[in-house]
């Protein structure tokens, strides 16, 4: 090896070692450098904000590193040095391999030839001191930890992030201060009368007793400034403040809400909706059991009537009693009494649920036959203003047998009395029908005929009768007692009512009196205008002369002649006169119309008076001024649907997109179809619940995307039943018309037409 | 193809390939035999081998054979065994190729891509079990074939949905069910049931649900199947257009309650309506609600252009002067719709005569028991001593027993209706509407005119779509260069050949739910794209009436065998090539 090559390897050495400490710098900066990225990185600070920190650090660190190994200073002469230094057996010779050979003494240059071939023999092992390995070793080991940072951040889910992240939030939330609610307490106290003790209800489901308080107690997390209530969307009561932080309110309900509570701190916060259900108290349920509404019964019967009945209240009835009304007599002399009658068991009306029972006895209370017992159940509950309620009317009747049957003509086998009465004209029309077919009719037709008549003549003279007062059947004038009917019946009817041509006026040439043999006492005259004497006249009214009529005097004296008149015209038809009664039925009718006109009442004419016609316009068909009259209208009810409709098919639509963001015209619109939704909830505020909650949620975005497609569909359905049930509409219906459909329509009719 | 026994198909040019094998062989033997003696006979012997073995591998030969036929038997899913075995017993010469999930058949080809079907096309003698896909069966230009078909799928195989529906019309939705237990169908709405009917015999079954549509717009519907032991739900969409305003025009002599309250019902759901009563011969009162067009004195076209049914009764009619009578003809003639309410049975005057135009029989009876839907008692009702013979071209309305009791027809462009029941209003009076609503709304829906429109988007596909199959649209448009779009691509349409402003488009579903697809002219069509599991009975079923549709038959007759070159698998020569090189290195080792 020559000195040539011994410098030449000295200066590789050199090279070598500013590598090897280069490298070194290096391999520690990068291993230092990168675990500084984990830290950062796990410190949450942003990627390239920790990037950039990395490389500065990175930097500074080879910088560092490079000057602290002074890695100038490495030369051929510093390397010679430590060589000598490291090796002894160089014999401190090495920096000879330095000089030029001429420029040394013998001596040094044999020192110098052996130190070349110490060099020579030695060389593999002459190495200068580094810490590459251990720098190797430790950036390894960094890189490991940083590996093991990073892997251990990512595996806990964000453990380290969440909890700062929290943390954060905290902090956030502590400079924002939200305030969120720690504690509700929801206490009822129902009226006492309910007898139901005070009790703490679910936020979620509050149901409570009509009339109850509620009482709300609320605890913040921090302090707000003010607290509200707000039931159904409309109505508010403010909490009031009770220490720092709790706030209280009371109130009653009289109907079913749903409610929200609102506080503020720097701003507004709200709560979901919750539904609170009022409980009425309602009206006894009072229920006879054992009788019939209508009883009738007759005087073999027991008078005693036992009576049962069930109440109930949903919580307790204080008081319940009969009300019977008896009614004796009937007609207008019909007397009331009402009684109150308590049950007998049990003696006293408490509780929820009772089984009442009392003997009715009707001859105590003083019901005979005909007269009729009305009753009903009366109860009241404990409410402080009790609520009433009653049963129906039951009737029980005492029938009386011994009453006659009205109207029954057995004699003459004529039909029970008639609902109605034949006018007098019609008796007219009838009399002179009969007349007109004397001819036709066969004598005991024509007799029967008139007797007939004569019997309608009757029954209108007995109604009329009953205007004047007069109550009995038989009214006016002698009666026929059974026992006449009796003979009357075992007689020949047309000589009891005819007359015995046994006179030389049997011809009728002169007035006669007819033969007693009637029960009319007055005496029949052709000529009905003659006057009688004043009493005659009035015999058959036998009623006082203040008797109860509807009419005035003059009308009352007209009718009484009516009257009159009517017993003339019957007794003629009895007696198979026809032609002989008309007159007097003639009379009748003028005298009837006269009575009703008499008894019109006019009223003066209020409204429009219309303006005199002008004679130069009438009748001269000019309608130049005739205006065509026209109406115009809308009928056209609002449509208070048509925000829920759209929504419905907004949500429809947004079914199917899973992570649907609504734009602000859909969350107006939603917004829209909640107002029209609690407006149709007025009735029921908790009806449409579900769908308020569900519309608030949305128009807020309360919502996860788990919970969205739930939360659509429920409000889609709460929406959907608020849509009314409709009946069926008509339509245009659209039609598609392509060119060749309406050709071939014309061709068609070319054909036709062809 | 030659006739040779064997047939060659090199994966390389055998020209090269060959001399290259023939000298790498006898290095490979010169090789060997430079080597140890031992097992030399059996070293050469399986170089040849393995060196023959390769060559094959190279040159892929196939054997002549003629024991088949050209022609195809095609299975598909759920094809019936017995019948297919049974029919391969007759037939032998038959190929078999297999389409989708039939795995029933080991080692028949798939046909796995269209391509290979369109290379079957006029061979396919027979298809069984489910049939092809719609898709790939319109790739079929020959459908002659024979189809055996699967067994009937349970479930809905059959649905009809209502189409041109409207808030407020009786709509139905039919349909028929193949079950096998007892099974309860229900409907819902999205509040809930609404309808259900329970099948306990087995078999196909019909069902129809009448609902009253609620509102307009895109709405789902879900039919729900429930057995012993599932439940399966089906989305029905419906597509539910908003009201139209009618413009009508009542005529009458004299104020009537009828015409009255009909006016009072047709204006509470926003119609406009006139109405003019005659004061004297030239004098006539007017009444409008809901409207504000002119005054009419006269009855003429121009003024009955402006509405879209006029409502009179046959006396009104009658009294019209002929001028008025040939307007209202005239006005028919190009779509007004007519609705003459009978409250006399003659018509003396010739023009009345003529509108009416319907064969009337007498009937003694002047009322009729009616029951309404959605009411719950019967109805008597005043109707005049006619009915109306049924004939080809009347379309009744309200039908009570074979009676009919209000009807139309058609004329040129519009219709003429009449209706026998009178006195309605008195239900009215009576506070039943669902039963007065159920006489009128239809008969007043079917009898106007109808809106025109010159454009229009249908699907000639029937119900379900599914996601990426093709779905055809019709498009009627008279667009120059109409252009739809598709999730903002455009669709191409293609116009008929034969028929202008006639066009089609085939596009494939990208998403489930609702889609939709617009003209360039704003049209939009909407459509509801089914998801996979829905509906699987129902395609079946299509699928099963489309191939049945085309079916000819099984007039089968026996083809001629035809030669084909069938592979020998190439693992034989591969395993042989394996063994012998096995062979080469174990050698030396024994």
């Amino acid at each position: 090896m020559t000195l040539e090559n011994v410098r030449y390897w000295l200066n590789q050495l050199s090279a070598r070692q500013k590598l090897v400490l280069l490298l070194q710098s290096l391999m520690k900066g990068t291993g230092f450098g990168v675990l500084f990225f984990a830290l950062t990185q796990a410190s949450a600070v942003s990627f390239t904000l920790s990037l950039v920190l990395t490389i500065v650090f990175t930097i500074m660190f080879v910088v560092v590193s490079l000057l602290l190994s002074k890695i100038w200073v490495i030369n051929n002469n510093f390397v010679s040095r430590s060589l000598n230094q490291l090796y002894p057996q160089l014999q401190n010779s090495t920096d000879l391999i330095l000089c030029e050979t001429q420029n040394l003494s013998t001596l040094q240059q044999i020192q110098q030839f052996r130190v070349i071939e110490l060099i020579a023999t030695h060389r593999d092992s002459l190495k200068l001191p580094n810490d590459l390995l251990k720098s190797a070793g430790l950036f390894f080991l960094c890189l490991l930890s940083a590996f093991l940072l990073m892997r251990n951040q990512n595996s806990h889910g964000n453990d380290f992030i969440t909890r700062l992240e929290e943390n954060n939030a905290d902090q956030v939330n502590a400079s924002f201060t939200i305030p969120t609610i720690e504690t509700i307490k929801i206490n009822i106290t129902p009226p006492a009368y309910t007898q139901i003790k005070p009790y703490s209800s679910p936020l979620n489901n509050v149901s409570v007793p009509e009339g109850s308080i509620i009482n709300f107690w609320l605890r913040f997390n921090q302090s707000i400034e003010s607290a509200s209530l707000i039931f159904s969307g409309k109505d508010s009561l403010h909490l009031k403040s009770i220490e720092n932080q709790v706030f209280e309110i009371s109130f009653t309900m009289k109907q079913d809400a749903y409610f929200q509570l609102a506080w503020k701190s720097k701003s507004w916060q709200q709560s979901d909706l919750y539904p609170i259900r009022v409980v009425k108290d309602n009206s006894p349920v009072l229920n006879i059991t054992n009788l019939q509404q209508f009883t009738e019964l007759t005087w073999e019967d027991s008078p005693q009537v036992m009576l049962r009945a069930n109440l109930q209240d949903d919580y307790s009835i204080s008081k319940a009693q009969i009300i019977a009304t008896v009614s004796k007599g009937s007609g207008e002399s019909v007397k009331f009494r009402e009684e109150k009658i308590n049950f007998t068991s049990p003696t006293s009306i408490h509780g929820k649920n009772i089984a009442a029972e009392t003997l009715l006895n009707l001859k105590k209370l003083g019901l005979e036959p005909g007269d009729e017992l009305y009753f009903y159940i009366e109860a009241f509950d404990n409410k402080t203003t009790p609520n009433r309620s009653r049963t129906d009317t039951y009737f029980i009747a005492v029938q009386d047998t011994s009453e006659m049957i009205t109207s029954t003509e057995e004699g003459l086998g004529v039909d029970l009395m008639p609902e109605y009465f034949r006018s007098q004209r019609q008796i007219i029309i009838d009399t002179k029908k009969l007349i007109r077919n004397k001819k036709g009719l066969s004598v005991a037709d024509f007799k029967t005929t008139s007797n007939e008549l004569g019997y309608d003549q009757k029954v209108l003279r007995l109604r009329y009768s009953e205007f004047m007062g007069e109550e009995f059947v038989s009214g006016i004038g002698p009666q026929v007692s059974q026992e006449d009917i009796g003979a009357i019946e075992d007689q020949d009817v047309t000589k009891e009512f005819g007359h015995v041509h046994d006179s030389e006026n049997e011809h009728n040439l002169v007035e006669h009196k007819h033969e007693e043999e009637h029960n009319h006492k007055h005496e029949e005259t052709n000529d009905p205008d003659k006057k009688l004497s004043p009493l005659e006249e009035f015999v058959h009214a036998h009623d006082d002369a203040e008797e109860a009529t509807f009419y005035i005097q003059s009308v009352k004296a007209k009718l009484r002649a009516a009257l009159t008149l009517m017993w003339d015209a019957e007794l003629q038809l009895r007696l198979f006169e026809p032609a002989k009664s008309l007159p007097y039925q003639y009379k009748i009718l003028k005298l009837l119309k006269e009575i009703s006109n008499d008894s019109r009442i006019y009223v003066h004419r209020t409204g429009f008076d219309p303006p005199p016609i002008k004679e130069d316009k009438r009748y001269i068909a000019d309608l130049s001024e005739v205006i065509n009259p026209t109406k115009q209208s809308n009928s056209l009810e609002q449509d208070k649907y048509k925000a829920i409709q759209q929504a419905i098919t907004l949500l429809q639509a947004s079914k199917s997109i899973a992570t649907k963001t609504f734009t602000t015209k859909e969350i107006q619109l939603l917004q829209v179809a909640g107002n029209q939704m609690a407006a149709l909830s007025k009735d029921d505020p908790i009806q449409f619940l579900e769908g308020l909650k569900g519309l608030s949620k949305l128009v807020n975005g309360n919502y996860t995307k788990d919970e969205f497609i739930a939360i659509v569909s429920a409000t889609e359905k709460a929406l959907w039943e608020a849509l009314p049930n409709s009946i069926q509409k008509s339509s245009q219906k659209q039609l598609t018309q392509h060119s060749l459909d309406s050709d071939f329509i014309k061709a068609l009719e070319y054909q036709e037409n062809d | 193809m030659t006739d040779e026994f064997l047939n060659f198909n090199p994966l390389f040019n055998i020209s090269w390939l060959l001399p290259i094998l023939l000298l790498v062989t006898v290095l490979l033997i010169v090789l060997e035999w430079i080597k140890a003696k031992r097992f030399i006979i059996y070293r050469l012997l399986a170089i040849s081998i393995a060196m023959i073995s390769l060559a094959m591998l190279l040159f892929r030969p196939s054997y002549l054979t003629k024991d088949k036929s050209d022609q195809y038997l095609v299975l598909t899913p759920n094809y019936p065994t017995h019948v297919v075995d049974s029919l391969l017993q007759l037939h032998p010469e038959l190929m078999v190729a297999s389409y989708g999930d039939s795995s029933k058949r080991q080692s028949t080809p798939q046909i796995q891509t269209r391509q290979q079907l369109k290379d079957l096309d006029g061979k396919i003698a027979f298809i069984a079990g489910e049939g092809l896909s719609k898709s790939y069966f319109n790739l079929l230009q020959h459908k002659t074939f024979g189809f055996l078909p699967a067994t009937k799928p349970i479930g809905i195989i059959e649905i009809t949905l209502p189409i041109n529906t409207f808030p407020g019309q009786w709509s139905s939705i039919k349909g028929r069910i193949n079950i096998q237990e007892p099974t309860t169908l229900q409907l819902i709405d999205p509040a809930g049931k609404i309808d259900s009917i329970n099948f306990n015999q087995t078999g196909e079954q019909d069902f129809t649900f009448l609902l009253l549509l609620k509102q307009a717009g895109n709405v789902l519907y879900t039919l729900q199947t429930i057995t012993s032991s599932t439940e399966e739900k089906f989305s029905i969409p419906l597509k539910v257009s908003e009201r139209e305003k009618l413009e009508i025009l009542m005529l009458q002599l004299a104020p009537s309650f009828e015409i009255r309250q009909l006016k009072n019902f047709l204006a509470a759901q926003g119609h406009g309506i006139q109405i003019r009563s005659q004061l004297s011969k030239s004098n006539f009162s007017y009444e409008k609600v809901n409207t504000d067009k002119k005054q009419i004195s006269t009855i003429t076209n121009d003024v009955l252009k402006d509405y879209d049914l006029l409502i009179l009764e046959n006396a009104t009619l009658e009294q019209l002067s002929r001028i008025e009578s040939e307007a209202i003809t005239k006005a028919t003639n190009a779509g007004l719709g007519v609705l003459l309410l009978m409250n006399q049975q003659d018509n003396k005057n010739k023009y009345a005569k003529s509108l009416m135009d319907f064969s009337m029989m007498k009937d003694d009876r002047d009322t009729v028991h009616l029951w309404f839907y959605g009411t719950t008692k019967k109805q008597i009702i005043k109707k005049l001593k006619q009915t109306i013979e049924p004939k080809q071209h009347i379309i009744p309305v309200l039908v009570n027993a074979n009676e009919i009791l209000s009807a139309y027809r058609y004329q040129r462009f519009g219709k003429v209706a009449i209706q026998l029941l009178n006195e309605t209003y008195q239900l009215r009076l009576a506070g039943d509407s669902t039963a007065y609503a159920n006489i009128w709304s239809d008969l007043i829906t079917l009898t106007s005119r109808q809106k025109i429109n010159n454009t229009d988007i249908t699907l000639t596909d029937e119900f379900p779509y599914n996601l990426k199959e093709s779905i055809q649209f019709s498009v009627i448009t008279n667009e120059e260069k109409p252009i739809l779009y598709y999730e903002g691509k455009i669709a191409p349409l293609m116009e008929d050949v034969l028929i202008d402003n006639l066009w089609s488009a085939i596009i494939h579903p990208q998403k489930t739910g609702w889609n939709s697809v617009q003209l360039n002219d704003s049209t939009q069509y909407d459509f509801y794209v089914s998801s996979k599991e829905e509906w699987s009975a129902l395609k079946q079923q299509q699928q099963l009436n489309l191939h049945q549709a085309e079916t000819v038959g099984l007039n089968y007759s026996n083809h001629e065998k035809v030669s084909r070159y069938n592979d020998i698998p190439s693992y034989l020569f591969y395993l042989t090539f394996l063994l012998s090189m096995t062979f080469l290195w174990l050698a030396p080792k024994l």
